[in-house]
């Protein structure tokens, strides 16, 4: 019994550790431009397809989410890109369903699950002048606005601020009301 | 340790032979294990890599004609080549493009890369044809000396096929690279 105690005891303070651990709280995001953003790659602190927010202020890009956070000094940024692509929607059970469904009604659910999205690369230097690129995804026609907010606070960029087909439709629609 | 005396001796004072031995035997398979254990441990702590060059490496991003790649692509393979020739371990150093500490290296081999082909597909298309839609790129790879002599040089192809964004292309031309650096006689 007293084995059977202790084991116990270890396993409440075992479970209460870990929540501890999962609940540490996260700095808090700068002052400008937060938005959701998934980290695809680049950030060395931070594991891929890590889901955050993405914030911009006058001290750079901060991604923060509940695995860590990073920062990227406005100062070293050498170039911001955007682009666009898109994919399945759904994760891993939506591919593991899409498979189950027999007579390739998979094939006709992929057809409606799936998503457009905007990609944000972030060129920048460390210390030692090593080349790094962070690589965000963005929803669909926030890459321009992120790229036009680090350009305001002084991040360099080798290309214009590229129009998304979502902003473009809009700007359309603009100029027939007008 | 007194149960099992109990066991061993059961009613009586004489050890029971047949017990005996299932009691040496476990003792002998549990020794045999724990030895395995530590032993696999040992290894994986102090095997050195037999395949470690006296080579440094500075991997450069690739380089296309203007539009030809999207950024993203770009830098995701100089990202994914980076993480995978490191996790190779097979040089000494291994230094991003413009690393200023790779000046005082003296066997510097520089990784460069030159786009050949790339073709963007579709995930969706992909899920729903099965056969269309794959993400290919193949591009030039070359391991050079700072005095310019080639070390090594192939065209290496990465794409993805079935599951997996776009952007998983990067990720097994990546690969692909360093496998093949991996295997090259340097």
């Amino acid at each position: 019994m007293p084995l059977t105690l202790k084991v116990f005891t270890c396993l409440v303070a075992l479970s209460v550790a870990t929540v501890c651990f999962a609940q540490a709280p996260n700095s808090p995001a700068a002052s400008g431009g937060i938005q959701q953003a998934t980290h695809l790659l680049g950030l060395e602190a931070i594991k891929r397809d890590v889901k955050g927010s993405l914030a911009i202020g006058s001290d750079g890009l901060k991604f923060s989410s509940a695995a860590g956070d990073a920062q990227i000094a406005t100062a070293s940024i050498e170039d911001v890109f955007t682009g666009q692509d898109s994919r399945q929607t759904g994760g891993k059970a939506m591919t593991v369903t899409k498979l189950a469904v027999p007579y390739g009604g998979g094939r006709v659910l992929s057809l409606f699950a799936h998503e457009k999205f905007d990609s944000l690369t972030v060129e920048y230097r460390d210390r030692v002048g090593a080349l790094h690129a962070a690589i965000f995804r963005l929803r669909l026609g926030q890459a321009a606005t992120a790229k036009k907010q680090l350009i305001a606070m002084g991040a360099k960029a080798s290309t214009a601020v590229e129009e998304t087909p979502a902003s473009k439709t809009k700007d359309a629609a603009n100029k027939e009301k007008q | 340790m007194k149960r099992i005396r109990e066991w061993l001796l059961g009613s009586g004072q004489e050890l029971n032979s047949s017990k005996l031995a299932v009691l040496v035997v476990a003792v002998l398979l549990t020794t045999v294990l724990l030895g395995n254990c530590v032993a696999d441990k040992d290894s994986k702590t102090t095997k050195p890599n037999p395949r470690v060059v006296a080579y440094a490496i500075q991997i450069e991003p690739v380089t296309a004609e203007q539009g030809e790649l999207p950024a993203e692509f770009a830098m995701a393979i100089y990202e994914n080549i980076v993480e995978q020739v490191t996790k190779s371990g097979k040089f000494q150093q291994v230094f991003r493009s413009g690393d200023t500490r790779a000046a005082a290296v003296g066997n510097l081999l520089i990784l460069t890369s030159t786009l050949q082909s790339f073709e963007r597909g579709s995930e969706t298309k992909r899920a729903v044809t099965t056969v269309s839609g794959a993400t290919k790129i193949a591009v030039n790879a070359k391991l050079v000396t700072r005095d310019s002599q080639v070390k090594f040089e192939r065209t290496v192809d990465g794409k993805v096929r079935l599951f997996g964004e776009n952007l998983k292309a990067t990720q097994s031309l990546a690969k692909n690279i360093a496998k093949l650096i991996n295997q090259a006689s340097l």
